[in-house]
């Protein structure tokens, strides 16, 4: 895993984006540093609210008035894609090098167009194949992400297709243009939970059999331990704590990770109690000073007040909190009378 | 976000209390003053209705006083213009001005009627449709999509034709061929009303129809029957000008706008004003209440404002980026 | 498909016969035919005459079966200004009328929709501002009015065009742009507002992100969907401007269609070319609805036979 790879595929370099809204400028991202490298899976976990599909936007473009970015950096093999040249390349590797898989599969096709309508449309605008081409392709990748009788389904409209069905549809158009990295926002959140495991094992199978970069962004813990080999967490705007999957999960550091996994029911683990990190995550509008976390932190202390640097850990991860790696959620104890209760 | 004092002293609440009855007066002006256009839309209302309302006062002459010396002067700023005619005056001497003014009242007087009528009985009929549903909805319904069918101006012009043109004539005439979309649109908000929890609930412990349909659901109502009906106000508006206009509306001696291009629109090879004023009232008119509705759509509904206030600063930061 | 336009004509079917209550009720319980058509000066014997030549004279109900089997058999009465059957008249002008309004509506289709795409590009921009005020004056002027400024302007003015009649194309541009106007303000303001909604959907979106030019998500994603509402209302500006609306336009450019030549009926009395024109614009109406119903099946395959 630690494959050091001399550049990362893509890197956000300390992004900010601000959204301008009639109560005022609301802060989506305030720093947000992460890289990819190439093969690389990584997760972006956090609550709604927190920024991680704002990033996404950001790394895809998507990010229209009245949002714009405010400072920081996108690269993509080391190259800028904010400045003017790095802008008009981002627009050829949109939707070629980089494709995106988004949450609600219901509202992401268009409803007049058939399924091959939409196949075809970006196979001969980045492969530049014919008709008739595209359309063979087309196939093979519906055949590919799982869909039967894909000859006939070519010709179908999205209402024709069921939640689950119309997700793979959209797979098939990420990958169409065998990208080097897919971001998946959120891509099984509305499909049932059985459709969901399939959706995630098809992105894993196809990960494997192309090399791919991914990005998964998820509130779901649950289903980044399969798939991901890092893990960032995310919080009102910044990244409060990131590194391989298996560190960040047996060795939380910061107060919200430990939260956040501990609120995470674990089939494996039926004797813990899951816990609720009370209150709500601050307004981004107006953004606390110091640690963001602080007003829902067990641990909170008068440092707090100050926002905490990101320090690496011993485990080779980032953190930013001025009290690491201190078990914030004490154990709910077995208390007597809840077991007697019983 | 508005903070209500729980420890306010007992001899400041008085004023409060005047000052919180005249607040939604002072919001809705400073609301309303954001909008340049809805805001100068609501002015020429005002004036307007004030204007009809008192037109006996400020005419500076009697509408139909005729005056064979005084036929088709031009207005008070070019040559050949007779004292005392501000806007001159049209082909039988009758000052343009005090038509105006007077002609006001014809357009407000059919309009209210008309709005007042059909939307009184068309949301009624929504109401029991959209609530009673079944059979009585179905045949309500039908006689609503029945009726939007049919070739409206045709029909009224025949049914004018037979009972003879005035002014009660188009006020019924009008009415009963525009009370449709009150309905569909009353029976539309009923039908989705009714499924919602808080009219279940109510029905579940029991509340009396008669007490649901006024306290929850005419609440709900008001907001989209009042932009619908101002906008129908333009229609019926619109509608009465080329009624007189046709001459099977408001009938001399009363006077109307759309009568008075009418009777300027044979000499208009000559004179421009005779046709040129009154259709200008109209025009105004119609545009103040239309930008004045705009306004109001915007601003009772909260995501509306929101994206107006976004597309405002995406068009602010462009400009400034360009 | 079939059935789907039976249920239409059905449907039509039923509007015609409310039509025809309609005009039942208003010629023969709330007008009088009599009083209407003959002149003041008429003695009690001509109208007992003239009753008797129309079956005026019979029970109401005798008098509505006979009406309805007058009009199945497309029997309208005689025209009494143009001493020929009603219908006859009605069918030569007809042309004439559609002259007009399918210049009218390609007009408005023609400029209305590009323009109102355009502005939505940039909402709140500089030219968009320019459509939203220009749909609303459009809006705002009467039709006759607007019809009057034209001919003062191009034709009495500049002299570029005859002021009214028909014949040559010079003869129909006033007239087509003054029943395009307000039509053409409507389907601006809903294309503007239809195409920003879509430019907001998840759909465009993804297809940004896939990397389409801007030009392609806004005509091939975008459009095609906010062109739904947009020919919804298009088609209710065809039928509108059919039902009369050509009237107050025919009048002030003394067109000869149907409009026209309602006016001249009601000028001369002529109750049953009235009834006439009325019964075939309600029949027309329901034709281009049944149209407009399999077109839409065409274009959106989500509208299935219900």
């Amino acid at each position: 895993m630690a494959n050091a790879h001399p550049t990362p595929i893509l890197e956000v370099r300390d992004l900010c984006v601000e959204f301008d809204t009639m109560a005022g400028l609301v802060q989506g991202l305030r720093g947000v540093s992460f890289s990819v490298m190439p093969g690389e899976t990584m997760a972006l976990v956090g609550e709604s609210g927190s920024g991680k599909s704002v990033t996404a936007q950001a790394i895809m473009g998507l990010i229209g008035l009245p949002g714009r970015i405010s400072s920081g950096d996108i690269l993509w093999k080391g190259q800028s894609l904010l400045t003017r040249e790095g802008q008009k390349a981002a627009g050829k590797l949109r939707g070629k090098s980089v494709s995106m898989v988004f949450q609600d599969p219901m509202t992401s096709l268009n409803p007049l167009m058939t399924i091959g309508a939409h196949l075809i449309e970006v196979l001969r605008r980045h492969m530049g194949l014919s008709k008739d081409k595209a359309f063979a392709r087309g196939v093979e990748l519906l055949d590919a992400v799982g869909i039967t009788e894909p000859k006939r389904r070519m010709g179908q409209y999205p209402h024709e297709f069921s939640g689950g069905m119309r997700q793979r549809v959209m797979i098939a158009l990420a990958i169409a243009c065998e990208p080097e990295l897919l971001i998946a926002d959120e891509p099984t959140t509305a499909l049932d939970v059985t459709i969901q495991a399939q959706v995630l094992d098809l992105l894993a199978d196809l990960q494997k059999s192309m090399g791919l970069s991914i990005v998964l962004i998820t509130h779901d813990l649950g289903i980044v331990a399969g798939l991901c080999e890092k893990v960032a967490v995310m919080y009102a705007g910044s990244i409060v704590e990131a590194g391989t999957a298996k560190t960040v999960f047996d060795h939380a550091e910061h107060p919200y990770t430990q939260g956040l996994i501990r609120s995470t029911p674990r089939l494996d683990d039926r004797r813990a109690r899951l816990i609720s990190i009370d209150g709500a995550p601050p307004s981004l509008l107006h953004p606390p000073k110091g640690c963001a976390f602080q007003s829902r932190c067990p641990v909170s202390s008068r440092q707090c007040d100050e926002k905490p640097a990101r320090q690496a850990t011993p485990e080779g991860g980032s953190v930013s909190c001025w009290t690491p790696s201190v078990a914030a959620w004490s154990e709910p104890s077995e208390s007597p009378t809840g077991g007697q209760a019983r | 976000m508005t903070v209500t004092s729980t420890s306010s002293l007992p001899d400041t609440s008085l004023k409060q209390g005047l000052l919180m009855s005249l607040a939604p007066v002072g919001r809705f002006l400073s609301e309303l003053w954001r909008d340049k256009a809805g805001f100068a839309g609501f002015a020429f209302l005002v004036l307007l209705v004030l204007v009809a309302l008192f037109a006996p006062l400020i005419a500076p002459h009697d509408p139909a006083a005729q005056s064979v010396m005084a036929r088709l002067k031009p207005p008070i700023w070019m040559d050949g213009s007779a004292p005392g005619h501000l806007l001159g005056t049209d082909m039988l001497g009758r000052d343009i001005l005090s038509r105006l003014l007077y002609g006001a009242r014809s357009s407000l007087l059919v309009s209210v009627s008309v709005v007042a009528l059909a939307g009184s009985f068309g949301v009624m009929a929504g109401l029991i449709a959209g609530y009673k549903g079944g059979l009585t909805d179905a045949v309500i319904m039908r006689i609503v999509d029945v009726q939007v069918a049919f070739p409206g101006l045709l029909l009224t012009l025949l049914l004018v034709a037979v009972i003879g043109p005035s002014t009660t004539t188009i006020i019924v005439v009008l009415a009963f061929s525009n009370w449709m979309i009150y309905t569909r649109v009353v029976r539309g908000i009923v039908m989705s009303l009714r499924q919602t929890p808080f009219i279940e609930a109510a029905e579940v412990i029991g509340c009396k129809s008669s007490r649901i349909i006024v306290k929850h659901i005419l609440p709900n109502l008001i907001a989209p029957l009042l932009t619908l009906g101002i906008l129908e106000f333009t229609n019926i508006i619109l509608a009465e000008a080329a009624l007189s206009f046709l001459g099977l509306g408001v009938q001399p001696p009363a006077t109307s706008w759309g009568l008075d291009v009418a009777g300027g629109k044979n000499y208009m090879m000559i004179a421009w004003w005779p046709i040129t004023f009154p259709g200008l009232a109209i025009a105004l008119t119609v545009l103040s209440i239309n930008l004045f509705a705009n306004w109001l759509r915007v601003t009772t509904e909260p995501a509306e404002r929101e994206k107006r206030y976004a597309r405002g600063r995406a068009a602010k930061m462009r400009r400034t980026k360009a | 498909m079939g059935t789907f336009i039976l249920r239409r004509a059905f449907q039509g079917l039923l509007v015609v016969l409310g039509v025809t209550i309609v005009v039942f009720i208003a010629t023969r319980l709330i007008g009088d035919p009599a009083k209407v058509m003959l002149p003041l000066s008429a003695t009690d014997a001509q109208r007992a005459a003239f009753e008797a030549q129309f079956g005026l004279d019979k029970p109401l109900d005798q008098q509505f079966f006979a009406f309805i089997g007058d009009l199945m058999s497309f029997d309208f009465g005689e025209s009494i200004w143009q001493r020929k059957p009603a219908l006859d008249v009605v069918l030569g002008k007809l042309p004439k009328t559609l002259e007009l309004i399918g210049a009218g509506m390609f007009l408005a289709v023609a400029i209305g929709i590009p323009l109102g795409a355009i502005a939505a590009v940039r909402p709140d921009g500089l030219f968009d501002r320019l459509i939203v005020g220009l749909s609303l004056t459009g809006l705002s002027i009467p039709q006759f009015w607007l019809g009057l400024l034209l001919i003062m302007i191009f034709a009495v003015g500049l002299g570029w065009v005859p002021t009214s009649g028909t014949g040559t194309l010079a003869h129909l541009i006033l007239p087509a742009v003054t029943l395009a106007v307000p039509a053409m303000a409507r389907i601006m303001m809903l294309v503007r507002s239809s195409v920003i909604n879509e430019l907001n959907q998840q759909y465009v979106r993804t297809a940004k992100a896939r990397g389409l030019p801007f030009v392609r998500v806004l005509f091939q994603h975008a459009m095609r969907n906010a062109l739904v509402p947009v020919l919804t209302l298009a088609g209710w500006e065809v039928i509108s401007a059919w039902a009369g609306y050509t009237v107050v336009v025919e009048t002030v450019f003394a067109w000869p269609g149907l409009g026209f030549t309602a006016m001249k009926a009601i000028g001369q009395s002529d109750l049953f070319l009235l009834q006439a024109i009325v019964f075939v614009v309600a029949v027309g109406i329901v034709i281009v609805n049944i149209l407009l119903d399999v077109l839409f099946k065409l274009i959106d395959p989500r509208i299935k036979d219900a």
